[in-house]
């Protein structure tokens, strides 16, 4: 990845107020909306960012399994959200009809502004992708909501959290493509950017940035080399070598028991998962006596997932477990012709049980 | 019009006030529905009813014929609460001397009709459609009635409170703050109310104990005890609200 | 790329049922009529809708006829739950419901022209194949044999009694029938529908089987037709899975890596040999 000879045009330094300047920039000249983790009241939410006190700026999560603080620091990775929540909400009202068919009413989809994703991390922006290639135009929210996006600027991390493993999974944790702008931060202070895209160049030129010197390109390679390394050193095979694996034991019953016998099927781990898109339908009757058409999230891990009049194709909680993985790891592959979890951690980090997803993939794959 | 009547057994009158303020604030409901039985509102007409709803759960012989008088009378029957589905906070007594429990609460104990153990309705009589909540959600009787008038029931998905949690976008206190939450093994429905002001769910729309076998349920409470959640809480929601699955698992 | 038109992915046409028949305890057949074209093709579904209470994936149950500016597709629906009990109990004649699609990949019965054909239902597994045999008997000359193996769990079970004399009337056409318990006056087969398998007498190698039932039939079934000497790939398999969108974003009906809703529900077994075997899968 290090180049033997660096070439530092392609950088530029400047500072935490730089990131002030581009948000303003991007509201002001160009019009633009952002969306993005939003530092609000302790916590890191998503939403709508105006400004540098929005950002997550000065915390940073520390995780374990089943645990996460947030904390003094600079690093901030992610939170239990994700862009997930805009591209996909939690609750899409499609369609509003009378009971007659005669008349159906689509609600508040036509999305005109243009929103630009602001600070995504590496994981998200590859979760976008999953979603972009499982989903894309087919589920209307979705591609309108996406297609209202006109721009992302992606935040880099330069020291994953205990839960990441983007690397392992090629998703992180620095951007190489299908980014406007991506930043990195070198400490509390200094910000390192470059741009994926001529609409990022001519952004960026805006921002009166200083052309990076050799030593802080070098400094940031290291880093990204260094977080790379800690994201990728997790499973005990090749991914191929995992994926036959999977496929081989998915009989194995008393094996997947093992692994699922924590789980109480809460579903929070899909809920968090950035990449994972199922959704349940819910039908009522509205005051004014129209039928309403609404999808809520679900997951697999969840009982109602499955689960039918006299019966359920899913009874046992292990082959829902078994599905999550397999999906991830296996199906996804053959469905869209990528990996399905991008190494966020999420699930490892929310789960209430401290469920390991890393560790149930090398005990499936040993065990 | 459909009848409607509304039967309480021994309970708070919580889910009575819940629909009853979810029922005035659907004005166009009272168009379709005559509400012929609701003590509350001194509407006291026996004959028959379309939809019989039962509040709280069964303590004595009187309740139980009084339960089984009322079915005869009524199309469908739905239990609402968590003490008329599991046997609610009532049900902490079950497993204790009864007379005991007497004695530490009134002071004419012998004047005092119960069993031991309360008895969830389903113990008596056929019920057709479950609402849970302690208090239920105003919002699933009147989807409930919604529905019954066109013809239907609504479909009950078995989830839990997390999935509510998070479509609402709230921050686990579980993981973020450590507090012990009893939102993944609970039935979903309230909305995610406690965890919404920074507090662990407790239980009270009842265990989801369809889904969970015992070993699971313990390896949980295991972990809300490491967290720091006194036995004593465990005990609480395992009897209260999780009635019947309180006979396997011990735990605290 | 044209953004999917919300209304056009998710809103229901109007249909008004003309003519339902009472098939079984529980189980009645509904004839609805659409204004407009609806191509619906055997072995494809649509999601009937009871207006607020619900959607249901309902298999095609006949061919779809079209009358003037309007079309008539049958469906049979077995009362189970939420929504199909509602509609089995509320919907009569001139009552609406709401219907979109048509979804799924069918029988390919145009690829299997000049083939004999097995068809081996059991239960309401019927109602997905009888479009199949209307469409051989409408076209009787581009198919060779035909056998028709179905069963019930009792002889009152089955599904367009009515019919079966005039199934076994089409010339190259036998059926056989069989009941899963006995019952006074049934002169058929007592066992299971895969029983009749080994009745079948034809040449594997120009013969393509469609199935459809429970899925613990449906691999008996694979089994006895493999042994026989089917080839996988001549093997067709209804899959039923539990769904919401009917269009591949819900994720609900994913068996294996496949959106049994958008690849189905109509696979063959060369398709779905990974995963029939694996339990929940
Ligand atoms: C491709 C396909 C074709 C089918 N064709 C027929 C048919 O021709 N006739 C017939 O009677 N039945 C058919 N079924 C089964 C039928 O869809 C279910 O019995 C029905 O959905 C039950 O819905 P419910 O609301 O009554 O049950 P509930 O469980 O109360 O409904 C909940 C929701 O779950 C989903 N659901 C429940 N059961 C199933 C299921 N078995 N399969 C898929 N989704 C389900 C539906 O979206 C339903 O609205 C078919 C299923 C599939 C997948
Ligand atoms: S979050 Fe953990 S306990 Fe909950 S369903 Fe997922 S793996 Fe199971
Ligand atoms: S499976 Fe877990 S680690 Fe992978 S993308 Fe989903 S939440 Fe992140
Ligand atoms: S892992 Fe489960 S919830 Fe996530 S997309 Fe796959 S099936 Fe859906
Ligand atoms: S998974 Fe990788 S890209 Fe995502 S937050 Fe962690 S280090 Fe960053
Ligand atoms: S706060 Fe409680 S209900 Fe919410 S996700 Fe955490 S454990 Fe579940
Ligand atoms: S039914 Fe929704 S994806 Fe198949």
């Amino acid at each position: 990845m290090i180049n033997v000879s660096i070439r530092t045009d392609l950088y530029y330094v400047g500072n935490i107020y730089d990131l002030d300047k581009l948000i303003r920039i991007l509201r002001e000249t160009y019009g633009r909306r952002l969306q993005g983790y939003k530092y609000y009241g302790g916590k890191v939410t998503w939403g709508e960012i105006n400004g540098i006190s929005d950002l997550p700026l000065s915390v940073e999560d520390y995780v374990e399994p089943g645990l996460y603080r947030l904390r003094e620091g600079y690093r901030f990775r992610h939170s239990s959200v994700s862009p997930k929540l805009f591209l996909l909400p939690s609750k899409q009202i499609y369609i509003v009809e009378s009971n007659d068919f005669s008349q159906a009413k689509v609600l508040d989809y036509n999305v005109s502004i243009q929103y630009v994703l602001f600070g995504i991390k590496p994981c998200d922006l590859n979760a976008i992708n999953v979603l972009d290639r499982m989903i894309g135009e087919k589920n209307p929210v979705y591609a309108h909501r996406r297609r209202s996006i006109s721009a992302i600027i992606v935040e880099e991390c330069l020291e994953p959290n205990n839960n990441c493993f983007c690397g392992v999974m090629n998703s992180g944790p620095f951007v190489e493509k299908d980014f406007d702008i991506a930043y990195a931060r070198l400490d509390d202070k200094r910000v390192i950017f470059k741009y994926g895209s001529s609409f990022g160049r001519d952004v960026l030129s805006k921002l009166e940035l200083r052309i990076a010197g050799e030593k802080e390109v070098y400094e940031y390679l290291e880093k990204t080399k260094l977080a790379r390394e800690r994201t990728s050193a997790v499973f005990k095979k090749s991914m191929k070598e995992i994926q036959e694996s999977l496929m081989n034991k998915a009989r194995d019953k008393e094996l997947w028991l093992k692994i699922s016998e924590n789980c109480v099927g809460c579903g929070n781990c899909n809920f968090v998962c950035p990449t994972c898109f199922c959704l349940e339908f819910d039908y009522s009757i509205n005051g004014e006596d129209q039928g309403v058409k609404i999808a809520n999230w679900t997951g697999c891990l969840l009982y109602s997932y499955g689960q039918v009049a006299g019966g359920h194709f899913r009874p046992e909680l292990y082959t829902r477990y078994r599905h999550f993985i397999l999906h991830k790891f296996v199906f996804y592959p053959r469905q869209i012709e990528r990996l399905g979890c991008v190494g966020c951690g999420r699930c490892i980090t929310w789960c209430p049980m401290s469920i390991d997803l890393r560790e149930c993939v090398n005990n499936a794959i040993s065990g | 019009m459909i009848r409607v009547a509304f039967l309480k057994l021994t309970s708070c009158s919580g889910c009575l006030n819940q629909s009853l303020v979810a029922l005035l604030s659907n004005e166009e409901l009272l168009g379709k529905f005559e509400f012929a039985y609701f003590t509350e509102l001194g509407l006291l007409t026996e004959d028959y009813f379309d939809i019989l709803f039962v509040e709280g759960s069964v303590s004595n012989s009187k309740q139980e014929k009084e339960l089984r008088e009322f079915r005869k009378k009524s199309k469908t029957l739905v239990a609402l609460g968590t003490c008329a589905v599991q046997g609610g906070i009532q049900s902490l007594r079950s497993g204790e001397d009864v007379e005991e429990v007497k004695k530490t609460v009134y002071p004419f104990p012998d004047k005092i009709d119960i069993y031991s153990d309360p008895k969830p309705i389903s113990d008596v009589v056929k019920v057709d459609f479950a609402i849970t909540g302690c208090p239920i959600n105003g919002d699933a009787v009147v989807n409930f009635l919604r529905k019954y008038d066109v013809g239907g029931l609504p479909l009950i998905l078995p989830e839990s409170v997390c999935c509510e949690c998070k479509r609402n976008g709230l921050t686990c206190v579980m993981v973020a703050q450590g507090t012990p939450c009893l939102g993944p093994v609970t039935v979903s429905g309230c909305g995610a109310l406690c965890p919404s002001f920074q507090r662990g769910c407790y239980g009270c729309y009842g265990l989801r104990t369809w889904d969970l076998d015992k070993t699971r349920l313990e390896k949980f409470f295991d972990k809300l005890l490491k967290l720091g959640a006194p036995e004593s809480m465990i005990q609480v929601i395992a009897r209260g609200y999780g009635y019947r699955s309180y006979k396997y698992v011990r735990r605290g | 790329m044209q953004v999917v038109n919300l209304i056009e992915v998710l809103k229901s046409k109007k249909a008004i049922v003309v003519r339902t028949i009472d098939e079984a305890p529980g189980v009645k057949t509904f004839a609805l009529k659409l204004s407009g074209e609806y191509d619906i093709k055997p072995g494809q579904f649509s999601m009937l809708y009871y207006w607020g209470i619900g959607e249901a994936p309902i298999s095609l149950a006949n061919l779809p006829l079209k009358t003037g500016s309007s079309t008539i597709i049958e469906h049979t629906v077995r009362s189970t739950g939420v929504v199909t009990n509602t509609i089995v109990e509320n919907a009569r004649i001139g009552s609406v419901l709401g219907v979109r699609g048509p979804y799924g990949k069918g029988w390919p019965l145009e690829k299997h022209e000049n083939m004999n054909i097995v068809i081996v239902a059991g239960g309401i597994g019927l109602a997905p194949l009888r479009p199949v045999i209307k469409y051989i008997e409408k076209n009787r000359e581009k198919y060779k044999d035909v056998y028709l193996l179905y069963g019930a769990r009792t002889p009152a079970d089955m599904l367009y009694k009515y019919e079966h004399e005039s199934y076994s009337r089409m010339p190259g056409v036998k059926v056989l029938l069989s009941s899963d318990v006995r019952v006074e006056g049934w002169s058929h087969h007592v066992g299971f529908v895969t029983d009749l398998v080994k009745y079948v007498d034809v040449r594997t190698e120009e013969t393509v089987a469609y199935v459809c039932g429970p899925e613990v039939m449906m691999r008996v079934a694979v089994k006895k037709l493999l042994d026989k000497g089917f080839r996988k790939d001549n093997i067709f398999l209804s899959l039923e899975r539990r769904m919401r969108c009917g269009v591949g974003i819900c994720g609900t009906c994913q068996f294996g890596h496949y959106f049994v809703c958008r690849d189905g529900p109509v696979f063959s077994y060369s398709e779905i040999e990974d995963y029939l075997w694996i339990e929940g899968v």
